[in-house]
Order: structure tokens, then sequence, then C-alpha cells
């Protein structure tokens, strides 16, 4: 299961940042190809860590870095 | 197909004194409000296999006053419940933006609990040509 990230790649302490993650996969429960876009707040620079469980079970994950000034 | 859509109609207006089936296995019972919530979704999709869908939700989203989920709810999917997103203060922002499938034209509702307790929804309706998951429909 790939997964596309898209995040700033850099944002300012305390921004509200939208965060957009794209997984392949053939039929899952609310969509095939899951594309969900939601917000957080930069507090620190690091990874962000994304994991999921698929309807069979199967998990899958991905991370991707931030650098908060 | 016209006595179709002018029974999607009628299940339309309907929704709004019959929604409790749908809706108290969230709420518990609990008054759910009109308002609030921003539901986004096209009037027309080509295609029900994927129909975007954005909702947003007024709320500062601070640790007093925030959106603590946000419910979609279908009333012609197999699956009534399609999506449940839980938020927080740590969110920021209220909103979310997906793709979701639609067995059929129908109103889908988007369905805000809030922390202090409270519901709160919105809906959108839309119109699709050629459904999702055709085969467990069954009329």
């Amino acid at each position: 299961m790939a997964a596309r990230i898209q995040l700033p790649g850099r944002a300012r302490r305390g921004e509200v940042i939208r965060v957009g993650i794209l997984i392949q996969h053939p039929m899952p429960g609310i969509a095939a190809n899951p594309f969900l876009q939601f917000h957080t707040v930069a507090l620190d620079s690091g990874e962000l860590e994304f994991s999921w469980v698929d309807d069979a079970g199967q998990p899958g994950s991905a991370r991707e870095a931030i650098e908060v000034i | 197909v016209r006595r179709r859509s002018f029974l999607v109609v009628l299940l339309g207006l309907a929704f709004g004194a019959r929604a409790d089936p749908l809706l108290d296995p969230i709420t518990k019972g609990a008054p759910v409000r009109q308002g609030r919530v921003k539901l986004d979704m096209p009037l027309l999709a080509d295609n029900g296999n994927s129909v975007s869908m954005s909702v947003s939700v007024e709320s500062p989203m601070t640790e007093a006053d925030h959106v603590r989920a946000i419910h979609l709810i279908s009333e012609r999917n197999p699956e009534a419940r399609m999506a449940s997103f839980h938020l927080g203060p740590r969110a920021g922002a209220a909103e979310i933006t997906s793709r979701v499938r639609l067995a059929g034209s129908q109103r889908v509702v988007a369905l805000a609990e809030m922390s202090d307790g409270s519901f709160w929804m919105g809906s959108a309706n839309v119109v699709v040509t050629l459904s999702a998951c055709v085969d467990e429909l069954g009329s």
C-alpha cells in the first residue's frame, strides 16, 4: 500500500497546516484509493507518522518530515 | 427513472423527521441541531465510486471548545455510517476533505459531535448518474 503525503515542508510554530494523504488501495470502505485531507497545528520540527489498517486487517504506514520555525 | 428521482425527493423530505434510526446509534437520542456544519459535495456526480466531499465545522478548536468527531452518514449505502473522523484541539481546524462511494442519488448527512456533548448537522444532496455498489442495492 503505497502512499503519497502532502505536507508543507516548512511551517511557523503554531500555524495550522493542511495535511493530505493518498493511499493506493483497490477498494476499502470509504472509496478506492482513499484520499484524506485534514489539519494539524505545527508545534515542532520532526516527522509526522501516518498509520492505517485496511478492511482485511492489513496495516500500512508512512512518514513525512516537517521543519517548524 | 423519473419515478425513482421522485422517490428520492420523498425520501429526502422524510429524512429530517425520520433521521433517528440513522443518527441514534451515534447521538444516543440527544437532540441534533441544524447549523455550524457545512458539507460540500457536487450536486451531480457522474460516478458514485468516487465523489468528492468536504466538510467544515465552525469551532474555535480550543481545549475548552472543539469538535470531537465528524460522522458521515448515508441514507442509501449498504453501510450507513460511511466514515467517522475523530478530532481534537490539536487539529487546529475542523475541516476534512475526502472522497466517498455513493450507492445512488441521496442526501448525505455530516454530524458533528462537540466537546460540550452537543450535536450539529449539515447535509448535501447528490444526484449520482452511475452508482457504486450496484449489486448490493437489491432493487
